[in-house]
């Protein structure tokens, strides 16, 4: 609550030095030829360019286009991004993505960044537990499908997310907003961008609120399987899924010549546990998650010709405690002679009137500092160098009734008898039966790129990049890009490159845990990956994109059996080999409609017995039409259609194809400042799932119908 | 039941398929077109143009019109002490002196007193070399950002001259290249 507090004073301060909104409709008009000419068409891939100019296969989806898709989350836009698919996270049920077939039980394989920032913590390697991002302050979401550690490093696997939020020029003046919906769904959001000085300032703050769909109802979960083990009624299956959230998300944007400062700040209060920590339903468990980026960033041409010098300072800062249930009250589970509940080689039985309790508690550090030349003084050649040092810090926070420290095995009563172990937390914390020991490890980096443009036509890029890790070691990442402007309609781009993902701290030093164990010896997750992709826009209105790619996986990161022990653990297990193609379209074929949409295949096997990876679609129709049917009004109409998704052997639980269905009315500048909107999301109440932890004997069920209400104003 | 959902979709998408003459607007979201729509804006400053006597000062997009509504907000403003009026497509008739002319394609056409003319510079014509003999102002992707290809030859002949403002951000072609 006090960053929310924060930023509505910011906006009650900046609001009284506004000049009139529409002196700032169109910003442009108010730039001089030398500020235009600095200006960025697009950030894609290190060097500003168009997206079909660009060294690498990339989407953007504009903050118009977010609006128009209706979204409300960060996921329902990635689902639009060809091959890209959100499916659930089988050990926290946040949203995670798979990218051409790509993605990790703990993991989705991907860098996040914001503003150019990285987001991702090195607890899990992606978004913290619980974030759920909201939308009004983006400008415009970039994704590059495909590696990227040439140029970004770690994690960069399958691909880059760069959110980039909106600037002083994007949002002039004020701008508040309210939006309800089913659910007991309510947001609200203010925004402020305006000129003090020379300084550009831009703040935005918003809140959002949901019960989520109660009528996402498991019929068992996985205390049900062990009630039939064991003759209990401990499950609170049938039951819906705890989905609530309650968020606070701000920015605040400081601009002016050489300087570009950022803060941003998101806070979760009381977030649930979906389908439960451990496979059981848990409806009073709870998530408190908070997380800061500040950065500086200071560039300058003016102090060399042909030499442009950045620096980039940041600190990630994150807390998350959760307190919630593993199994429900009354329920009865074996305890393995390590003091752990395991379902073989148990050797004494516990009933736990409380529930299994677990607290857990994290906090994230990273400070880094990035330092870059940019050299133009070599006839059509752009020259990079960057260096980096990051720091990533994780401390841990745990208490428990179960486990190794919690209660002492060796006194409990041998089986058949049971033992009964009450709901008092025994906090673990600085003691070698925590779930994570305090863990934190340096990285060094040393990167160049070189820009040529061979003829007229031909750019060849070219990059490598050296990481050292204190914990694994080092690497060496290259890639190339050649890039053939064909004519004024036609671009062809060969692309290849190398990546790797660094293993998280939960996989190299987890502990004291009945689910999965870290192991210290992993090595990182490689790629090698080549593309072909062809950008053709026959006529000012049609563009259309298509793409070729296959990649080969190694060292991947899995769960597998200890052997000789009753435990898993992370191993570098396999490799996987995929292939596949995409396919894009946007046609403005009169005033009033505009088709757009995109086609994803892929296939993927991995080396064990050849198996599919498991959620991941083979095929992925995302098509939208938009109908302008009034100068100020609009429909879109938009279908997702997800088909062909692997499961593991045994596995039979159904994961059927589906698709949805999305109307969006929106009214835009209404008497010249209100916009409105309306949303009908999944609108025929399609009951489809995504892929659960193996241990819950159904697939988690996901969001019916739903729908919302919007209006915002611009002062 | 899918065929059903199938077919409702459909429905929604075609119910809107025949002629409106309300539409006044098109929205494209794009930065470029935002930042040569305020080139333009600055042509009308940093450019001295011969007296005329049209009552208001005329930017005429001929062809294809890639900026949409997005370039709409500068008939608010003002040139030469006058009203901006945007005429695009079959408003511009032959009666108005149209004081900028874009084309996002460019043509080979001869110079008319007065008339600045404004294309897009496509990226196989990128080369300086390469610039067409009638060409005035060309907008030019260099490393992602947008620049101008000016020949201060042509603007001359139409009697037009250009502030150091823009010249410090232009690439100079023809005969005046290596001034």
């Amino acid at each position: 609550m006090k960053s929310s507090g924060y930023f509505l004073l910011c906006l009650l301060f900046l609001r009284t030095q506004t000049t009139s909104a529409d002196s700032k409709v169109e910003n442009y008009f108010a730039m001089s030829p030398a500020e235009l000419a600095l200006m960025p068409i697009s950030i894609a891939s290190g060097t500003p360019k168009s997206v079909s100019e660009s060294a690498s296969v990339t989407s953007v989806i504009t903050a118009e286009q977010i609006k128009s898709m209706g979204a409300t989350e960060l996921h329902e836009v990635l689902e639009t991004i060809p091959g890209m698919h959100a499916g659930i996270q089988v050990l926290s049920g946040d949203y995670q993505y798979s990218v051409r077939g790509i993605q990790n039980a703990t993991n989705s394989e991907l860098l996040i960044l914001l503003d150019g920032t990285r987001i991702t913590t090195p607890f899990l390697g992606s978004l913290l537990t619980g974030i759920e991002l909201s939308l009004e302050g983006i400008q415009r979401i970039e994704v590059i499908r495909g590696p990227g550690s040439a140029l970004y490093g770690a994690d960069a696997f399958a691909g880059v997310i760069n959110i980039i939020t909106k600037k002083a020029e994007d949002m002039p003046g004020v701008t508040t907003g309210v939006r309800l919906g089913n659910w007991d769904t309510q947001s609200g959001w203010g925004q402020y961008g305006g000129e003090h000085g020379a300084w550009k300032v831009a703040s935005s703050f918003q809140y959002q609120h949901t019960q989520g769909d109660d009528q996402r109802i498991l019929q068992q979960d996985r205390q049900s399987v062990i009630d039939a083990q064991f003759g209990t009624q401990a499950s609170l299956a049938p039951g819906a899924l705890n989905t609530r959230y309650e968020s606070i998300q701000g920015r605040l944007s400081l601009q002016r010549k050489h300087w570009d400062i950022g803060l941003w700040g998101f806070n979760g209060i009381n977030g649930s546990t979906r389908a439960g920590a451990g496979g059981a339903l848990d409806p009073s468990g709870r998530a408190n998650v908070q997380q800061f980026v500040g950065d500086v960033r200071y560039s300058t041409e003016d102090l060399f010709q042909n030499w442009q010098l950045w620096a980039h300072m940041s600190h990630l800062h994150a807390d998350f405690d959760a307190l919630f249930q593993v199994f429900p009250n009354n329920a009865i589970l074996p305890i393995a002679p390590d003091g752990n509940i395991r379902f073989n080689n148990w050797s004494a039985l516990a009933k736990f009137p409380d529930g299994v309790r677990n607290f857990l508690g994290r906090q994230v550090d990273v400070p880094t500092l990035e330092l870059g030349l940019v050299y133009q003084g070599l006839a059509e050649h752009l020259l990079r160098v960057n260096t980096s040092y990051r720091y990533e810090q994780v401390t841990a926070r745990f208490a428990t009734n179960i486990g190794m420290g919690a209660i002492q095995a060796g006194s409990l009563l041998p089986r058949p008898q049971i033992n009964v172990i009450n709901g008092q937390l025994v906090d673990l914390t600085n003691t070698p039966n925590v779930s994570l020991p305090d863990s934190n490890r340096s990285v060094w980096s040393l990167a160049a790129q070189d820009e040529w443009q061979i003829a007229p036509n031909w750019q060849l890029t070219t990059g490598l990049r050296y990481d050292f890790y204190s914990d694994f070691g080092h690497t060496l990442n290259p890639r190339v890009a050649l890039v053939w402007n064909i004519n004024e309609q036609l671009t062809s781009k060969w692309l290849y490159g190398r990546a790797f993902r660094a293993p998280s701290f939960t996989e190299l030093y987890s502990t004291n845990n009945p689910l999965r164990l870290g192991n210290a010896n992993l090595s990182p997750e490689t790629i090698n990956t080549v593309e072909w992709a062809i950008d053709y826009r026959p006529v000012s209105t049609l563009r259309l994109a298509a793409n070729l790619y296959f990649y080969k996986l190694e060292d991947f990161i899995d769960l597998m059996p200890d052997k000789g022990r009753a435990t898993l653990s992370f191993q570098n297990s396999n490799s996987q080999e995929g292939y596949g193609s995409e396919f894009e379209w946007n046609w403005q074929f009169n005033e009033q409609w505009n088709v757009l949409g995109n086609y994803a295949w892929q296939t993927a096997h991995s080396s064990i017995a050849g198996r599919r990876p498991a959620g991941v679609p083979e095929h992925h129709v995302y098509f939208a039409a938009i109908w302008k049917f009034l100068p100020q009004w609009q429909l879109q109409s938009q279908l997702n259609w997800i088909a062909g998704r692997g499961r593991e052997q045994n596995d039979v639980r159904p994961l059927n194809d589906y698709q949805t269905f999305d109307f969006i009315v929106r009214g835009k500048k209404l008497f010249g400042q209100v916009n409105v909107a309306a949303s009908l999301r999944n609108a025929f109440n399609t009951q489809y799932v995504e892929l659960a932890n193996i241990q819950i004997p159904e697939n988690i069920p996901m969001p019916g119908r739903s729908f919302y209400f919007e209006a915002s104003i611009n002062f | 039941m899918k065929i059903i959902q199938i077919l409702i979709f459909w429905l929604s998408l075609c119910a809107g398929i025949y002629p409106t003459d309300l539409w006044a607007e098109i929205e494209i979201e794009n930065v470029e077109y935002k930042i040569k729509a305020g080139y333009l804006f600055n042509f009308t400053k940093f450019i001295t143009w011969p007296s005329d006597n049209s009552p208001s000062f005329n930017i005429c997009i001929q062809g294809s019109d890639p900026f949409g509504e997005l370039l709409n907000p500068i008939e608010q403003m003002t040139a030469l002490g006058r009203p901006i009026r945007l005429l695009r497509g079959s408003k511009i008739s032959a009666d108005e002196h149209c004081h900028i002319i874009f084309r996002h394609t460019a043509t080979n056409s001869a110079l008319t007193k007065g008339s600045l003319l404004v294309n897009d510079i496509p990226p196989e014509e990128s080369s300086k070399m390469s610039a067409e003999a009638n060409r005035m102002i060309g907008f030019i992707n260099r490393q992602g950002k947008i620049k101008l290809q000016i020949n201060t030859n042509n603007l001359q002949q139409a009697g037009l001259k250009v502030s150091a403002k823009l010249l410090e951000v232009a690439e100079l072609v023809g005969d005046n290249e290596h001034e």
